[in-house]
């Protein structure tokens, strides 16, 4: 998932949120510099991805993509679910994309002296440039993939995907609804197992 | 009015598709729980691939499973699915386009209307009832919205 889904799955607890944040910037035994409960956010990410990638509802999705788009597919839907979640935000959350959006970079401020070095760099443009906000417009979209495919090895195509969003937007919005319940049961399910074995 | 609904003959051809793919994805799996005629890898890819398809398949017809109302200066947009509803005066259209595809030598058209709250709908002419005349309607009512600009 990306970014503004997995603030949204971290169900408002604070160091759950930097962890999941974080999550993919840490790699292999950094994960012990930082305490228990970011941990718990760092494996909650992992979870949330790997239940993600391995749905068949989402592999469903990606199949429109894959001709065009590879194995890219999975960072490109990833970014439509988050165009999605804040398009029909009001069936999620009582407060406002914008509230919680603004809270999810205070919250992730108080913890700046935590970051990786790469997270915290990339952390300065997105709260600059608002990405979690503009995720809910098709020329947000845009922008969040064609910057990801100029730091792709190979030509991944992605600064076009934002077209496969238009083509097919009701075809993913019906994989979203359907999918994202789940997801957020799934979610909040695994932190608590998570919080139980620690 | 003009009523715009999910053509009945479409739907019908889905739904045998439909049947046709879930009675071969239960002989599959009772083959392989009782039998086990084929190889595992048989097994494997004719599931996953089936799943996939019916997915696929079921996720279409539920896209365009949507019901629209339009006259008297609003358009009503009903989803069934997601217990959606909302009346849109012809003013909270933003934009809206037609694009036309042809292919086999048969003519397929898509309407795309983006109203104002983010929200959009998206007809074709083969899988709803009453298309050509939403975009009579449209022409209309909301000429100066329409995006001319598609032709493939």
């Amino acid at each position: 998932m990306n970014f503004l889904a997995h603030a949204f799955l971290s169900f408002d607890q604070e160091k759950i949120l930097v962890g999941n944040f974080i999550a993919d910037f840490v790699k292999g035994r950094q994960i012990e510099n930082f305490e228990e409960e970011t941990k718990r956010g760092i494996f909650l990410h992992r979870e949330i991805d790997l239940f993600t990638d391995s749905h068949p509802l989402v592999k469903a999705g990606q199949s429109y993509l894959r001709p065009k788009f590879g194995h890219y597919s999975t960072v490109i839907t990833d970014v439509f679910f988050d165009y999605f979640l804040i398009k029909n935000w009001s069936e999620f959350s009582a407060s406002t994309v914008e509230d919680f959006i603004q809270k999810t970079y205070n919250t992730l401020d108080r913890h700046e002296d935590i970051f990786p070095e790469r997270f915290a760099n990339m952390y300065y443009w997105m709260k600059k440039d608002n990405w979690l906000l503009h995720y809910g417009e098709v020329e947000g979209i845009r922008r969040s993939l064609t910057g990801m495919a100029k730091r792709t090895r190979f030509d991944s195509k992605m600064e076009q995907a934002h077209l496969a969003l238009i083509e097919y937007e009701d075809e993913f919005e019906v994989i979203f609804f359907a999918f994202f319940r789940e997801l957020e049961t799934f979610a909040r399910q695994k932190l608590s197992e998570l919080a139980s074995h620690s | 009015m003009i009523v715009i609904k999910p053509k009945i003959s479409t739907y019908f051809s889905l739904s045998l598709i439909v049947v046709a793919l879930l009675t071969g994805l239960i002989f599959i799996l009772r083959d392989f729980a009782y039998k086990g005629s084929f190889g595992l890898w048989f097994y494997l890819i004719a599931a996953s691939l089936i799943t996939l398809v019916l997915l696929m398949l079921l996720v279409k017809m539920m896209a365009g499973f949507r019901f629209i109302t339009a006259g008297r200066d609003q358009i009503i947009v009903k989803l069934p699915l997601r217990g959606f509803q909302k009346a849109y005066p012809i003013g909270d259209i933003l934009v809206w386009e037609e694009e036309v595809v042809v292919a086999n030598k048969k003519e397929f058209r898509q309407m795309t209307v983006a109203f104002s709250d983010q929200q959009s709908i998206s007809i074709s002419n083969h899988e709803h009832e009453a298309y050509h005349e939403l975009v009579k309607y449209l022409r209309k009512k909301a000429g100066k919205k329409e995006i001319k600009n598609k032709k493939a």
